[in-house]
């Protein structure tokens, strides 16, 4: 018997995916992205490598985000040595 | 060390729990009048995968048939003393936070567009320099992402006003510039999911032109977020 907290998906067109694909990515959206954090070191890891290590306050959930802070972190680093190279000359 | 699955406030000694994150049992945790569901663990990490991925949210799955949870972000994994430590210092935030989402759960709407292409065939056969060249291709860019903008605002604004007496509460995220350009979170009461979810079908079949995702019952992810309002009140980064 479903019980009424069952999950439902409506979709307008399942020409692409099947609905359990859909749930599935539904799920991965939610608890991914979203949810409670406790703020401290978070490690993830997929088939057995550590893929993410962050520290204090940093909040981190799907690998598309993690890229984001990855790719900012580069940018700044980027420009912290221009910086100094141009104060060198 | 500790897996988090969610916190409520109130005890569901009536749930049936099938095993847990690395098949470990479930249990709950109670401090100071709130009940954290959690498992224990030999690792300090875990693995993105499918199974780990379902359990997390069966097993909130499981209390939200009971009672509305906080639910955890999937992979929190703690030491007794910190979570002993946030539940400590965070508590009121989190009594704060059951008490708005008490009886309710998320139901999530997702919108798709395909974007038609802002720019006129008369303008293309135009012969110019460069420099005008360049600033009519700025001017079609910025013009074309003003009118994804404003096409995004009022799929929202439209998906609000047919959703909106069935919801507590909304969270929205607008990306004007993607295919996926709204991703809507409702707050809903209990009593009310029929009703939405009537409501959603009436709206899908409204807009042939669009595509969408309604989903839920979910445990409220996207009003748990009390870090980020923290960061955001506040300031830390």
């Amino acid at each position: 018997m479903s019980s009424p907290f069952d999950q439902v998906i409506l979709e307008s067109d399942n020409d692409e995916l099947e609905v359990t694909e859909l749930s599935l990515l539904e799920t991965l959206d939610h608890v991914l992205n979203r949810g409670l954090v406790i703020a401290g070191e978070i490690t993830i890891s997929v088939a057995d490598i550590d893929l993410i290590f962050l520290g204090l306050n940093v909040l981190v959930s799907s690998v598309e985000k993690a890229n984001e802070v990855l790719r900012e972190r580069e940018r700044r680093t980027i420009e912290k040595d221009s910086t100094i190279s141009g104060r060198g000359q | 060390m500790l897996y988090v699955y969610c916190v409520t406030e109130e005890q569901v000694n009536s749930v049936d729990f099938a095993r847990g994150i690395e098949q470990a049992p479930v249990e709950s945790y109670e401090k100071d009048n709130l009940i954290v569901f959690l498992s224990r663990l030999e690792r300090d990490t875990i693995g993105i995968t499918r199974q780990n991925i379902l359990t997390h949210d069966s097993v909130i799955r499981s209390v939200l048939e009971f009672t509305t949870p906080l639910p955890f972000r999937f992979s929190t994994l703690v030491s007794a003393e910190r979570l002993e430590n946030f539940i400590g210092s965070r508590g009121p935030e989190l009594c704060e936070k059951l008490r708005e989402i008490r009886g309710c759960v998320e139901m999530s709407v997702k919108v798709i567009l395909e974007p038609g292409n802002p720019t006129s065939a008369q303008d293309d056969n135009v012969t110019l320099g460069k420099g005008a060249a360049f600033l009519l291709a700025k001017r079609r860019e910025i013009l074309g992402d003003e009118k994804l903008t404003e096409s995004a605002r009022q799929i929202s604004d439209w998906v609000r006003t047919r959703l909106s007496a069935h919801f507590r509460a909304e969270e929205v995220v607008l990306r004007p510039s993607k295919k996926l350009v709204l991703s809507a979170s409702h707050l809903v009461e209990r009593a009310n999911i029929g009703a939405y979810q009537e409501a959603a079908r009436e709206l899908m079949s409204a807009r042939l032109d669009l595509h969408f995702l309604v989903s839920g019952p979910w445990a409220p992810y996207s009003f748990a977020n009390i870090d980020l309002e923290f960061k955001t009140r506040f300031g830390v980064s």
